[in-house]
Parts: structure tokens; C-alpha cells; sequence
């Protein structure tokens, strides 16, 4: 398995009676962006975070870069480079959008203690804060509130602080639930251009259009478990994921053929 | 009066500051008074029954409570929220009644012979405490721990290892506590189990809630107001603690955040030219 950067072999996450995660394996390879596809309850956000460490899973094992991080805590995953967004935008709301970015700085993130003999505003931090923040065109928000920030650039900001650490592994979770097509349009850029900084990429989606342009390969979900696997056009197209997702599909349809 | 009003005053904005700097990680700390009893005692022994100076006395007084701190608070800090405050109001109960049954150091009766603090050892640990925090929000540290206070997780995710942290921090402010502790004790000559009550803890925490928790200078607000305040009150006599009471919650619900709820960013965007 070599090349892979991300291995989950047989992971089960059980929450009392309900198997959220059963069994799964599943591989991000070199430079991969993965897109997971899967109805509601299908166990995509569990997976997120088993990887992230959020939750810890029953059974199975979980490979990065070779590193078993199955049993590692949650800053123990951090700073070994798996970064992560939220469904629900997790920005620090009361803190300023250069601050959210200056937060995650991996060096003092590592090193709280020893970060109070250090110079706040030290320019060497500032300036790679404020570059992150141009890459992501943030950098006219610089000094806002990280709370009054419209539903786009919130989301473009949790990429920003994400991307801070210099992980090598992204995990997104439904980047682009709540956005309209235009919005959606210029997330799929947003990814594309922080493809180049990253080894891999993990994409929960429900929007086609953003898998179709986004993952290189699909695993679809359902219970828990691996429904299909393969490229975009296969996944969508297999019979199987189609009647999982009946009703979303047959709206599709009818919303592309009036 | 006047000068024992100072001196109490210098007090309280130690014990509020060693309640916020707990509360700079997120928790809310009812153990204070406890941390200030071990303090007293503790430097109050190294001092009179072993005849070594204040600053022995007042360096013991502050590693006694930081182990205690240690000790209490990794079990406890691996629970969270109202659980882990229920954890601090119990050890401040366990504190008070220990301190009653020890004969060694008094009893109930408590225990005297202290002496040597002058208004100027408090002040001089005022300002340096107050220095300190000033560095601190000038800090990565200071943005760190405003990020495990909105959102622990997300901080986690980041590389924060949580757990040490507030652990670190429930240490010092243990230890900031004991060192008070430890200065009270040498002004009043005499301490006894009746002075560190739980209710010392309850108020050490009102101090900081009403003066403001998103910055330094809110506890030393809340700590001299309501230190000066009920003596504002002594015109109504009897009704004294009534009408302080009637202050605070009147105060509390005008202005929840406290009186000085400001958060200061800790870094401006480099204007470049």
C-alpha cells in the first residue's frame, strides 16, 4: 500500500446500538482529492472525525503516512499534519480573522507555555498569517471579527486557519452546504488552489457538481459501510448508490430535463 | 482604616487575578480561598515554627498549592464544564474542614505569631503579577487560550493539548492564590479556619465576574469595587450585606458581562506601505 496517505483498514465506530461506521476500508492516495458521497446518517461526519481524533474508533486501525494514529489524541492528530473544517463553521466568532489564522500557528500551538516568552505580534507570524489570508482573499478582513463575516468568507477562513498548520491532509465536511451556485463556484477554485500545499484531501459532499469537479475518486456510504468506490462517473452512475439517493437524483434529473 | 482598606484591596486583585488567570483556559475556579488557606498556613509554619523568612515562607506557600493544584486538578480537569467547577467548590469544602482538625497549626482556634508583610510587599507583588499578565496579552500564549476558551475542540484539532494547559494554568493561579494567601497571613499576625471560608471563594469569584472576564483590568475593577463598596454601605447599617447583595445582582443583570467587558485584539494587521 504504499503511496497511501491516509490508510483506514476495517474501522467500526459504534454508538450504543447504532453502528455508525462498520467496518470500512478505505485508502487517500498521493495528491488525491477523495470525495465520500453517502444519504444523511451514512456515517461520513463520524468517519471525519474518527480520522481527526475527534471520536475514537472501536475497532480497526487508521494509518497516516504510516503512523498508526488510531489511538492518538486529538492534538497528538493535529500536529501530526490532518487538518480539518466543519459542516457547522467553527471560526473562532469572537476573535479577529488575523487572530483565528495567528491562533493555529503550529509552532506556538505546540508550545503554549513557551509562547508567553514570545512577542505576540512577532512580523515573521504576521506576515505568514497575512500571506494566508491574501491567498485566500481574506486579507481586507484582516481585522474584523471573525463573527460578523459573511457565510463565505467564514468558511474560506476556516480553510485559511486549516491550512495554517501546514497539514497534509485536508479534511472538508461539507464545505459547500448553505451556498449558493455562485458561492459553490468559487469554492471549487478555493480547493484547487490549495491543492498544491497539500499531499491529500478528504471531501464530504452532497453537491454533484462539486464532486464531479473536485475528487479525482468516490467512495460512496451507506450504514456505515463502503457502497461503491472508482472514479466520479462510475460512483454516481452505479444502481446502487442511485436508490440511495433516489429522491435527490430523480430531483436532479428533473431540475436538468424540465 | 484607611490603610487596612488598601491592604485588603491589594489582596483581592491577587485573588481575583489567580481565579482569571485560572479562567483564561476556561475554568471557573471556586477553590481560591482554599489555595489562599493552604497559602497562609503553609508559609504561616515555615515561618513561625521553623524561623525561616517570609520569602521561604511565601516560596512554600505558593509550591505547596501548586502541587495540591497538580494533584486535584489532573483528575478533575479531565472532566469539563459544570462538573469540573462542582470538583473546585468540593476541594474548597475539604480544605475548610482540614484546616479545622489539624492541632498541629491550631485547630478552630487558629494559629498566630506571623508578621514583617508591609503594604509595599503587596503592591510590589501587585505590580508584578500585573506585569506579567500585561506580557501574557501581548502573547501567542494569550490568543491560544482565547481560542480553548471559545471552542476546545477546534483548539485541540489545532495542536493544543488542552488538558496540559488548563492543568498548567490551574497551577499558577493555585500558586498566585497561596502567595496571597501567604501575605494575608504575615499582615494579620493571626489566621484561623474561619478566615478562608468557602464563601471567600464565592466572592474571589464575583470580583472577577463583575468586573469583567475578557481582560485583565476587569478583576482589579471588580476586586477594589467591591472591597470599597460595602463600607459606601455603612450608612445603612444593619441592612449593610443586604444592600451590597441587592448591588450585586442589580448590577449583574444591568450589565452581565460585567463592568469592564472589552477584549482587546492581541495583533493589528502590519499597515504596509
Amino acid at each position: 500500500m504504499s503511496g497511501a496517505v491516509l490508510e483506514i483498514d476495517a474501522v467500526t465506530k459504534r454508538f450504543g446500538g447504532l453502528v455508525a461506521v462498520d467496518a470500512l476500508t478505505l485508502e487517500v492516495r498521493e495528491r488525491e482529492a477523495l470525495g465520500i458521497v453517502g444519504p444523511n446518517g451514512a456515517g461520513k461526519t463520524a468517519l471525519i472525525n474518527i480520522i481527526s481524533g475527534f471520536y475514537r474508533a472501536d475497532g480497526g486501525a487508521i494509518r497516516f503516512r504510516g503512523h498508526d494514529i488510531t489511538r492518538l489524541k486529538l492534538h497528538q492528530i493535529g500536529r501530526l499534519g490532518i487538518a480539518r473544517t466543519f459542516q457547522n463553521i467553527r471560526v473562532f466568532r469572537r476573535m479577529t480573522v488575523l487572530e483565528n489564522v495567528m491562533a493555529a500557528n503550529p509552532r506556538h500551538a505546540a508550545r503554549p507555555l513557551r509562547s508567553f516568552f514570545v512577542a505576540g505580534a512577532a512580523q515573521a507570524d504576521v506576515d505568514e498569517a497575512m500571506a494566508l489570508l491574501e491567498f485566500m482573499g481574506l486579507a481586507e478582513r484582516a481585522d474584523q471579527l471573525a463573527g460578523a463575516l459573511p457565510y463565505g468568507d467564514a468558511r474560506r477562513l476556516e480553510m485559511a486557519r486549516a491550512l495554517a498548520g501546514k497539514p497534509k491532509l485536508l479534511l472538508l465536511d461539507e464545505p459547500s452546504a448553505g451556498m449558493n451556485e455562485e458561492e459553490t463556484a468559487r469554492l471549487i477554485a478555493d480547493i484547487g488552489k490549495c491543492r498544491a500545499r497539500l499531499d491529500g484531501i478528504v471531501l464530504i459532499e452532497h453537491d454533484m457538481t462539486m464532486i464531479r469537479e473536485v475528487a479525482d475518486r468516490v467512495v460512496a456510504m451507506d450504514y456505515g459501510k463502503k457502497m461503491a468506490e472508482g472514479t466520479p462517473e462510475a460512483v454516481l452512475n452505479d444502481p446502487h448508490v442511485r436508490r440511495a439517493y433516489l429522491g435527490l437524483m430523480e430531483s436532479d434529473v428533473a431540475a436538468a430535463h424540465p | 482604616m484607611t490603610a487596612e482598606y488598601a491592604f485588603l484591596t491589594g489582596i483581592n486583585i491577587l485573588l481575583a487575578w489567580s481565579v482569571y488567570i485560572i479562567l483564561l483556559s476556561g475554568t471557573l475556579s471556586f477553590a481560591n480561598g482554599a489555595f489562599m488557606a493552604i497559602g497562609g498556613y503553609v508559609a504561616g509554619i515555615v515561618t513561625v515554627k521553623f524561623g525561616l523568612p517570609l520569602a521561604a515562607g511565601l516560596a512554600a506557600a505558593a509550591l505547596a498549592a501548586a502541587v495540591v493544584g497538580l494533584l486535584a486538578g489532573y483528575p478533575a480537569l479531565r472532566t469539563r464544564g459544570i462538573y469540573l467547577m462542582l470538583v473546585t467548590v468540593g476541594l474548597a469544602f475539604m480544605v475548610e474542614s482540614g484546616v479545622q482538625n489539624i492541632s498541629y497549626i491550631g485547630g478552630v482556634k487558629g494559629m498566630g505569631g506571623m508578621q514583617g508583610t508591609t503594604i509595599y510587599h503587596i503592591y510590589g507583588a501587585v505590580l508584578v503579577v500585573g506585569l506579567a499578565l500585561w506580557k501574557l496579552t501581548r502573547s501567542p500564549l494569550q490568543r491560544l487560550l482565547d481560542a480553548v476558551r471559545e471552542d476546545e475542540l477546534v483548539a485541540g484539532a489545532l495542536g493544543v493539548n488542552v488538558v496540559y494547559l488548563r492543568l498548567a494554568l490551574f497551577c499558577f493561579g493555585a500558586a498566585l492564590a497561596a502567595f496571597a494567601g501567604g501575605l494575608y497571613s504575615h499582615h494579620m499576625f493571626f489566621i484561623a479556619p474561619d478566615h478562608f471560608t468557602v464563601i471567600v471563594s464565592v466572592f474571589v469569584v464575583l470580583y472577577v465576574i463583575m468586573g469583567g472576564v475578557n481582560n485583565m483590568w476587569g478583576p482589579v475593577l471588580g476586586a477594589t469595587v467591591l472591597t470599597l463598596l460595602p463600607e459606601a454601605f455603612r450608612v445603612v447599617g444593619a441592612w449593610r450585606q443586604t444592600v451590597f447583595g441587592l448591588a450585586i445582582a442589580l448590577l449583574l443583570l444591568f450589565r452581565r458581562e460585567g463592568l469592564m467587558p472589552f477584549r482587546m485584539a492581541s495583533v493589528r494587521r502590519a499597515r504596509r506601505s
